[in-house]
């Protein structure tokens, strides 16, 4: 299993995006626990870490790109909005767009720990996450309005593999990530969204995928989601 | 609205003055819930877990809580059991608020019989409002936890039940504190004073997740800061400060 994880934590100009303190730690605690549980069962594993250097100056690196083009799954971590009905994931300068000509190759899941994957009021269909005929990772995760920025909250990373190594769905396993992180008053609400040719399709790749069924990339043809 | 030390300090003021604080909790055995359901079993690990903490599953179907031999299970079962954990938390000074949700649509959808052409898979069954829960101290007074411990989730998976734990058995600290000065709420905020933000404090004890080590568990001040400027990216902060210090520590004494 190829993992890619990334974080960008300080931004230019800092008063258009205020510094995350703990946007290292969810991706970076997946990464360690999920390698310590796919260590354990023998799966063969690569990482890779892409961090402000390559979540650059108006766009990826080559380095990063080639990272996140040749990964199963890719776990980032940064400010987020929705602009209009567009995702933007925002770099230490600029900002990078996930949805704009995705490649063949890439991750069949996709976690994007930011604050607006969609906002409350959206519903994923109405935004370029669902596009005829692009490529997409058959699974996104985020948050549907904001995501917190604490050191608890950022252990949410190592939840999410913990119950993904329990046999949990990935959106099961993401859901249960937030809610172990945080008390119920404070809760950010996780979505997650899963792609496929036929609605059917994706929900089907949202109640089923695991690390014991894992999913291929796909289209974004049309998409199924769920929050929490 | 621009974040400034008064949005804190007059809550800061009215609690530090209105009692004195809470005791340290020191985390001891036994089990809360091992006590409350004797059919829970613990998920095997290789780690060192505090009592209280891991991961479970149980079978419903061995328990006198509901024996109507339905296969999946409901609603009205996860429900029993959380009251069952809630009465069995009285006993041990606390009152735990189980959080437990069913996933009908996604754990019972199956392709093909349903022709919604909407994608969302649905509204899930959930405990009712998620509340506080509360250590009940000797005194008398009732302390709400504000951390992401001191809690039991349970979710419904096919014919079982999976859950968390994250609830620490504890004796109370025979430690005089008192509160700490406003100047350690004022070091924690200072980086954020200025920009556009709402701020909702919150005071109580501080537990961490089940998979965390923890020896005490402390008064806490947590402060959430969610950013209110259209300008700029949404932002939501997680600040905890550390609420008392032992007696004898005079360094941040209010």
């Amino acid at each position: 299993m190829d993992v890619t994880v990334g974080w960008c934590s300080a931004f230019d100009p800092s008063w258009v995006a205020t510094r995350l303190f703990w946007a290292s730690r969810p991706p970076a605690l997946c990464f360690y626990h999920l390698g310590q549980y796919l260590a354990t069962v023998a799966v063969p594993t690569t990482g890779r870490a892409i961090l402000d250097e390559d979540l650059g100056v108006g766009g990826l690196s080559p380095a990063a790109d080639a990272a996140i083009a040749g990964s199963d799954l890719v776990y980032l971590s940064s400010h987020g909005r929705l602009d209009g009905n567009t995702y933007r994931f925002r770099l230490r300068t600029g900002e990078w767009t996930p949805t704009h000509a995705p490649p063949a190759g890439g991750p069949a899941v996709l976690v994007l720990d930011t604050c607006d994957l969609v906002t409350p009021a959206v519903t994923p269909k109405n935004t370029t996450w669902r596009q005829a005929g692009q490529w997409s990772p058959a699974i996104v995760l985020g948050f549907s309005g904001p995501a917190s920025d604490g050191f608890d909250a950022s252990k949410r990373g190592r939840m999410f593999a913990e119950h993904l190594a329990t046999g949990l769905t990935y959106a099961k396993a993401w859901f249960r990530a937030i809610r172990d992180t945080q008390p119920p008053q404070q809760r950010d609400k996780g979505i997650a969204i899963g792609f496929g040719p036929t609605v059917i399709d994706a929900r089907h790749t949202l109640r089923t995928a695991s690390l014991t069924n894992p999913p291929t990339r796909t289209v974004a043809d049309e998409c199924a989601w769920q929050r929490r | 609205m621009r974040l400034e030390a008064g949005a804190v300090a007059g809550w800061f003021g009215e609690l530090t003055a209105s009692a004195p604080p809470p005791d340290l909790l020191v985390v001891a055995a036994p089990d809360l819930v091992d006590r409350a359901l004797d059919f829970v079993h613990e998920m095997p690990t290789l780690e060192v877990r505090d009592p209280g903490c891991y991961l479970f599953f149980l079978d419903p179907l061995s328990s006198t809580v509901d024996d109507r031999g339905d296969d999946r299970v409901d609603a009205q079962t996860l429900a029993a059991f959380a009251r069952r954990i809630t009465i069995s938390a009285n006993e041990s000074r606390r009152r735990i608020v189980v959080d437990w949700d069913l996933d009908n649509d996604l754990d019972t959808y199956d392709s093909g019989d349903d022709d919604r052409d909407e994608g969302s898979l649905g509204e899930l069954q959930a405990s009712p409002v998620a509340e506080d829960s509360f250590v009940l101290l000797r005194d008398g007074r009732s302390v709400p936890s504000v951390g992401p411990g001191g809690r039991v989730t349970l979710e419904a998976r096919g014919t079982l039940i999976t859950g968390t734990s994250s609830v620490r058995p504890f004796v109370q600290a025979d430690q005089p504190a008192s509160w700490v000065a406003f100047d350690a709420v004022l070091d924690e905020l200072a980086p954020f004073l200025g920009i556009e933000a709402e701020l909702t404090p919150r005071f109580g004890y501080y537990e961490y997740p089940w998979t965390d080590r923890q020896t005490v568990i402390r008064p806490t001040f947590v402060l959430v800061l969610e950013s209110s400027d259209a300008t700029q990216y949404r932002s939501k902060w997680v600040l905890t400060v550390p609420a008392t210090l032992p007696t004898g520590d005079d360094s941040r004494r209010r």
